[in-house]
């Protein structure tokens, strides 16, 4: 079961401060470096250009995290003795899992170590880490500069995720906008609710096409696309896929960012031994896409959206 | 027995397990970012096609694996409105919506953004030798002219060889190809980083024994039956052997990007020969060094960007072998007014050694402005010098400098580089240009892009270039785009400086050929996964640079030619599922030789391409393509008839283990072993080469990958 502890982000942040004064105090007796000593990183071997995306967040990881640092790349027919041994050689204080596979490797160790876990998008455990699902937070925010004339926001999802929600319409409740969440369990339903929203749109509403639900159709998202099209409604997306199909923005992961802050939560963990809620925190680390052909026929120039780093324009 | 025949079955069925898990990493991985092309953009590995509005292509090194190519050509005849013919020396043509030309120096070919044009002929020289396709990332082809941006020669064309970045090639692979012609290529590159510090390195070699293709008569059979020998070695086999030696650098930091390159190429066989007579013996040789270093920072401030380039080329053709124009027992081409034979029988043949070495030097400045609301700005200014700065040539033929007389039949080679007897002398070329670019959002789904840039040249003036485009969203999978275009092609300097040649003089006085051209693009999706695309074009070419015949039978550089054109490109690109992909294109065009009222020769008028590739999750990769070359018509004044359509079929298959840590793959050309050829020039007072220029047939190749 996928885990969101939207409090989490703030009680995160207050540990850093924490750590921070801790950390300083603490230097006058000994280096601040001393505290973090060790971190090994799993990984899996994956082709190119996946590899890349580990990359990235390994290289992330190394230049924030000030201790020693060690990687195992586990390759196919490598299982959990390999990480065992890495264990007993470099003998780390934090373990940092990226993908799936490392996760489950290093979880049938049962090892005492604190494993944090990047780049995965749900744990069957409580599992402390950075998921790869972006944190609706942001995308909404980015939503709110890019058209701050939306006043709602409609989402299709399955019950799952529409549990997952209920933050992100608090956060626009506090702005004054709305987000109206339809629960479907087919896609025939899902079809007939976005046909129901597109004859009631107007020009202050938005879609938002949600990661994962399986609702996403190709000839469903084609017909949308269409509509919205003619009428000048947002369609915005959680899979950067879709703005190559005419959905107006979505978001993707800053890798070396997000190494960056699993790096600081293995920090944080080491200087204030954190331990019981173990959360898996959803990603805030996101780059912008827009596509700038449905952004001209919106009449939004994302030139002119100011303090928005738009990352990559289609 | 049995165990060795299930060995790969048990083996694939051990690692399927683990195989599925680091899967499901990848398509966790794929769903964050959308498909393999934008992992690739988002994390740097490649940079999106720049957003200039032209009629363009990409193909990437995943589809030049998938497909089997072996060698730049093989992909660039892929592409809609775009034929790889071959020249007598078998060069390349890339021939351009029947812009067609043996030397072909109306196509700027470019490896990063720099071109690789010679001044000599203003192609990529005699002593090409093909391109190996392992170091590159993707080829970028323009159809249309594009002097707005890219200045001289980007006129019926304009094909950029992007190489790998220090991420593309990542880690170390090697390979090794072997097969028809006792082929042997290896490659084995290495790509990574230490900090901020990126590098990627290449070396690719190939030794070929060429083709064995047969011309049946040539030059020399023609001048037997004038001068009464029997010399001529046709019917016999073209000389298409060779070694290639390719290296390419790139280093980054920050902003700075470095490249540095070399192609070597040694022993290259004369195809049909220099003077279509065939030469068994003869063999060119060429070295090509590049460096490039660019800065470049599209955040200089918050609206403006700038790129700044400086870059360097060596380049040469010189002699491994002499090279015979006409076998030994030929009496030349040397008749006196009543038709008889000037000389008796060359005992070692004709020979005529011309060497060329050149140097070429480029600095660009572009910046970008962002400032100004619904505008994207783009200038520019640049400075070239390029020289030919050493020209040599043996012959034993032709006046002796030294002592004024011929050289008679059984006299050794003389040299008569730095006299006024060379076929060509040393001379240098100066350019500096400024241009301009602005992309203006008219209103919602309008935008119209406008361009011009501005040419000083040293030797023949100034010219410049204009271009518009306007762009409009119709629909939400409809986008429609109205071109216009101009360009120019420098004379290059054996066209304003060839002498000491009875045959061909060159003309000082030349003006650049140009070329105006309009096209209505249409990019229509009906459908998630299929993309259609259809363009149309006219274009108006003047101002062609010919040899002229005058009464002596001396032909001069004239701007004398003209040639005017239309026609149509269909493409169709369908995703069928995540395993099958179709791609098909279907490109019509009909040209007109204005001086001749004539039909325009050479280029085909229509070409079909399909290709379908099936990609399993298992590690197979299957790909077919078909391509099929039709109605090529001859030039006004040659009787003979129009060359034969053909069609080659070829078939990659290939298979991944160890993940994709290994790969094995079988590549077949002309599967179907279809008589290919391509035309050869017309002559008087028949051509040369009556039975045109003919291309390999069935090829195999087999290949192994390997990633350390």
């Amino acid at each position: 079961m996928t885990i969101f502890h939207t409090d989490m982000p703030k009680i995160y942040r207050r540990g850093r401060l924490l750590a921070l004064g801790l950390c300083l105090f603490t230097q006058f007796f000994l280096p601040c470096n001393a505290l973090s000593s060790g971190l090994l990183i799993i990984y899996p071997s994956v082709k190119a250009p996946y590899n890349k995306i580990y990359q990235d967040i390994i290289k992330g990881i190394e230049s924030s995290y000030p201790g020693e640092k060690q990687q195992i790349e586990l390759s196919l027919e490598s299982d959990s003795i390999v990480i065992s041994e890495g264990i007993k050689q470099y003998h780390p204080d934090v373990l940092v899992t990226l993908g799936q596979h490392s996760l489950a490797k290093v979880q049938e160790l049962a090892s005492p170590l604190p494993t944090i876990a990047g780049a995965i998008t749900k744990a069957e455990k409580p599992t402390l880490g950075i998921s790869m699902t972006p944190d609706p937070e942001v995308i909404l925010e980015r939503l709110l500069l890019i058209t701050p004339f939306i006043e709602r926001v409609y989402v299709i999802t399955d019950a799952e995720t529409s549990a997952q929600l209920i933050p992100a319409k608090t956060y626009l409740k506090k702005r004054g906008k709305a987000l109206n969440i339809e629960q479907v369990t087919s896609l025939q339903q899902a079809a007939d609710k976005y046909l129901n929203i597109l004859n009631q749109a107007s020009r202050n509403d938005a879609i938002w096409l949600m990661q994962g639900a399986g609702l996403n159709d190709p000839s469903i998202l084609a017909l949308l696309l269409e509509a919205a099209w003619k009428k000048e409604i947002v369609v915005f997306s959680s899979n950067p896929n879709h703005v190559k199909r005419g959905a107006l923005f979505s978001v993707y992961p800053d890798n070396e960012k997000m190494g960056q802050s699993l790096a600081k939560m293995a920090q944080d963990y080491e200087n204030l031994k954190m331990t019981g809620d173990s959360a898996l925190l959803p990603l805030r680390n996101l780059l912008l896409i827009v596509n700038k052909r449905t952004s001209n026929h919106l009449g939004i120039n994302p030139n002119n959206i100011s303090g928005l780093d738009v990352h990559r324009l289609l | 027995m049995h165990f060795k025949r299930y060995l790969p079955l048990i083996i694939t069925f051990y690692l399927l397990q683990p195989l599925v898990v680091i899967g499901q990493d990848e398509e966790e991985l794929a769903s964050f970012f959308g498909d393999e092309e934008f992992i690739s953009i988002a994390t740097g590995i490649a940079q999106p096609l720049s957003k200039a509005p032209s009629v363009a292509s990409v193909i990437t090194a995943k589809e030049i694996i998938q497909i089997g190519a072996t060698d730049v050509d093989d992909i660039l005849e892929t592409v809609p409105g775009l034929h790889v013919s071959k020249n007598m020396g078998y060069t390349p043509i890339y021939s351009f919506r029947g812009v067609h030309t043996t030397t072909n120096p109306q196509v700027l070919m470019l490896i990063n953004g720099i071109p690789l044009t010679n001044l000599f002929h203003g192609d990529r020289n005699l002593a090409w030798g093909g391109m190996p396709v392992e170091a590159i990332s993707r080829i970028e082809i323009i159809r249309g002219p594009g002097s707005a941006i890219y200045g001289a020669d980007a006129f019926a064309g304009v094909i950029n060889i992007i190489t790998k970045t220090p991420s593309e090639a990542n880690g170390t692979s090697t390979g090794l190809r072997y097969g028809t012609a006792n082929s042997k290529e290896f490659w084995l590159q290495s790509g990574g980083a230490f900090g901020e510090l990126g590098y990627m390195a290449s070396i690719e070699g190939r030794k070929t024994n060429g083709s064995n293709e047969k011309i049946t008569a040539d030059a020399q059979t023609l001048l037997d039956f004038f001068s009464d020998t029997n010399a001529s070695l046709a019917p016999d086999s073209i000389n298409l052997e060779g070694e290639a030696i390719d290296t390419r650098i790139e280093i980054s930091y920050k902003k700075f990007t470095f490249h540095a390159g070399s192609q070597i190429r040694n022993d290259l066989g004369l195809g049909a020969g220099i003077a279509q007579a065939l030469d068994p013996n003869g063999q060119v040789a060429s070295k090509r060094y590049n460096t490039d270093l660019n800065y470049n920072n599209i955040n200089f401030t918050r609206d403006i960007g700038i790129k700044a380039t400086v870059s360097y080329l060596q380049t040469t053709q010189e002699v491994d072998e002499n090279f015979i124009l006409f076998p030994p027992g030929s009496r030349g081409p040397f008749f006196d007014p009543t038709g008889n034979p000037l000389f008796g029988v060359f005992p070692d043949g004709i020979i005529g050694n011309p060497e060329v070495y050149e140097r070429h030097y480029r600095a660009n400045l572009t910046g970008t402005f962002r400032g100004i609301d619904r505008h994207e700005l783009m200038g520019g200014v640049g400075y070239y010098f390029g020289e030919i700065y050493k020209t040599k040539e043996e012959k034993n033929f032709a006046l002796n400098p030294a002592t004024g007389d011929w050289i008679l039949p059984g006299n050794p080679l003389v040299d008569v580089s730095d006299t006024p007897f060379i076929f060509l002398n040393e001379n240098e070329r100066e350019n500096s240009y400024v241009f301009g670019q602005d992309i203006w959002h008219l209103a919602d789904d309008w935008e119209l892009t406008t361009g011009l840039r501005f040419d000083h040249y040293s030797d023949f003036g100034d010219t410049a270039n204009p271009r518009l485009a306007l762009v409009w969203s119709a629909r939400h999978n409809l986008t429609v785009k109205a071109l216009y275009g101009e360009a120019f092609r420098a004379p290059s300097f054996a066209e304003t400086g060839e002498q000491a040649n009875p045959a061909f003089l060159g003309n000082p006085d030349l003006k650049p050929e140009t070329l105006k051209s309009y096209e209505l693009a249409f990019n229509y999706r009906p459908v998630y996964d299929l993309t259609l695309d259809l363009n149309l074009f006219q274009y108006y070419w003047k101002d062609i640079i010919q040899f002229v015949p005058d009464a002596s039978g001396t032909r001069t550089a004239q701007n004398a030619g003209e040639q005017n054109g239309h026609g149509i490109e269909l493409e169709a690109s369908w995703q069928i599922n995540n395993y099958l992909s179709i791609l098909s294109n279907y490109s019509w065009q009909k040209s007109e030789d204005k001086l001749n009222n004539a039909d325009a020769a050479n280029a085909p008028e229509q070409q079909f391409y399909v290709r379908t590739n099936t990609s399993l999750p298992t590690g197979w990769n299957i790909s077919i393509q078909a391509n099929r070359v039709m109605d090529r018509n001859r030039a006004f004044n040659d009787s003979r008839q129009d060359i034969d359509d053909y069609t080659t079929v070829d078939f990659t298959v290939r298979k991944q283990f160890l993940g994709d840590q290994l790969e094995l793959s079988l590549i077949t050309k002309n599967l179907f072993n279809d008589d290919a050829s391509e035309p050869s020039p017309n002559g008087e007072p028949v051509p040369a080469i009556p039975n045109d220029l003919p291309l390999a047939g069935r090829r195999i190749f087999g290949e192994i990958r390997y990633k350390l």
